[in-house]
């Protein structure tokens, strides 16, 4: 497991009030990794960090071995680093077409009409992200993605709010990503969904993470399947 | 691409607070082509902060990152244009004094 980027043992206060105390996110080119947990357990706050998009009070974040202080977004991004969002990821600014063609000349990727067809929003091209309903922004956001090409990517809830087709499409194209040696780590609360996605599960829980393996082993985790899972999914 | 649609941005935004601060002056009765350098200094410092705050209404941070683009070369892109337009005014008003 050579992992590509990893937030380390890394802890976090808000004002006072401890989110993250030892918790550890890794990124490995080939996997999908879900990152499961309540709300408030820091897998948000977990994944900015490694993102290089919020600093760590303690630990640190390194990209292939070398420990980056003080890591951005910015300079994680120019070495293929993709961050993923719960909202907001495009403007209103500008069309759908021209963030993506930004990203198509920065990085020399994917041309924007391809991504969009593969994504379903070529007739949402010429329009802005608040001309798109959640569904269609959220493909959008995908184009994005696959315009860039990035080496790794980390998307904060992305099924949040989509419909379940939306979601199959997600899914695909995460699994897609992790084939071609992308290394894709995924937030969310759509359990059934990421396990049945994921290669690997990391449980954020207390401030610290637990990472079980394979979704297999981690529903049968006793711990896991009663302080996350519930009874029902235990029984199933 | 990103570099020019920043500075441009970055334009509009100097040219903005130039008129501003400009109709502010003439109602006060000084010249505003004809400004102390260290007021240029505050003019270029105030668009700077407005193209921030302009990125930040719109949310264009993390795209901005994801683009590579850091806060000290989006700073640039909103301070330049600013830069060049104080020295073009301070020459027409050189000019014309």
């Amino acid at each position: 497991m050579t992992e590509l980027l990893c937030a380390d043992c890394v802890g976090k206060s808000y004002r006072g009030r401890r989110i993250l105390s030892s918790a550890s996110l890794r990124a490995v080119p080939g996997e999908l990794r879900a990152v499961l947990g309540r709300n408030g357990a820091g897998k948000s706050t977990l994944l900015k960090i490694a993102a290089g998009w919020v600093q760590p009070d303690t630990g640190h974040v390194r990209w292939e071995g070398s420990v980056l202080s003080r890591a951005s977004l910015p300079e994680l991004a120019r070495r293929g680093l993709f961050y993923l969002p719960d909202h907001d990821l495009l403007s209103d600014a500008f069309t759908v077409r021209r963030q993506l063609e930004m990203l198509r000349r920065r990085y020399d990727g994917l041309a924007p009409e391809e991504a969009a067809r593969r994504t379903g929003v070529e007739a949402q091209l010429d329009k802005r992200p608040s001309a798109l309903s959640g569904g269609e922004l959220r493909r959008a956001e995908l184009a994005a993605v696959l315009v860039r090409q990035p080496r790794c990517l980390l998307a904060d809830e992305p099924y949040r709010g989509i419909a379940p087709k939306d979601a199959e499409m997600l899914t695909d194209l995460f699994r897609e990503l992790a084939t071609s040696a992308v290394a894709v780590v995924v937030t969310g609360h759509e359990v059934p969904t990421l396990l049945a996605a994921a290669h690997h599960v990391t449980w954020c829980v207390s401030g610290t993470t637990y990472e079980l393996g394979a979704p297999e082993r981690a529903t049968g985790d006793d711990r896991f399947r009663r302080e996350y899972l519930g009874v029902s999914f235990a029984r199933g | 691409m990103i570099a020019r649609t920043y500075l441009v941005r970055g334009a509009v935004l100097w040219l903005l607070a130039r008129i501003l601060i400009s109709a502010v002056m003439s109602l006060a009765e000084f010249n505003p082509l004809t400004l102390a350098a260290r007021s240029s200094v505050v003019i270029i410092l105030v668009s700077t902060l407005l193209g921030f705050a302009q990125t930040a209404r719109l949310r264009e941070f993390v795209l901005l990152g994801n683009l590579g683009v850091s806060r000290s070369a989006l700073a640039l892109y909103f301070a330049l244009p600013a830069l060049a337009g104080e020295l073009i005014v301070s020459l027409a008003g050189a000019a014309f004094a």
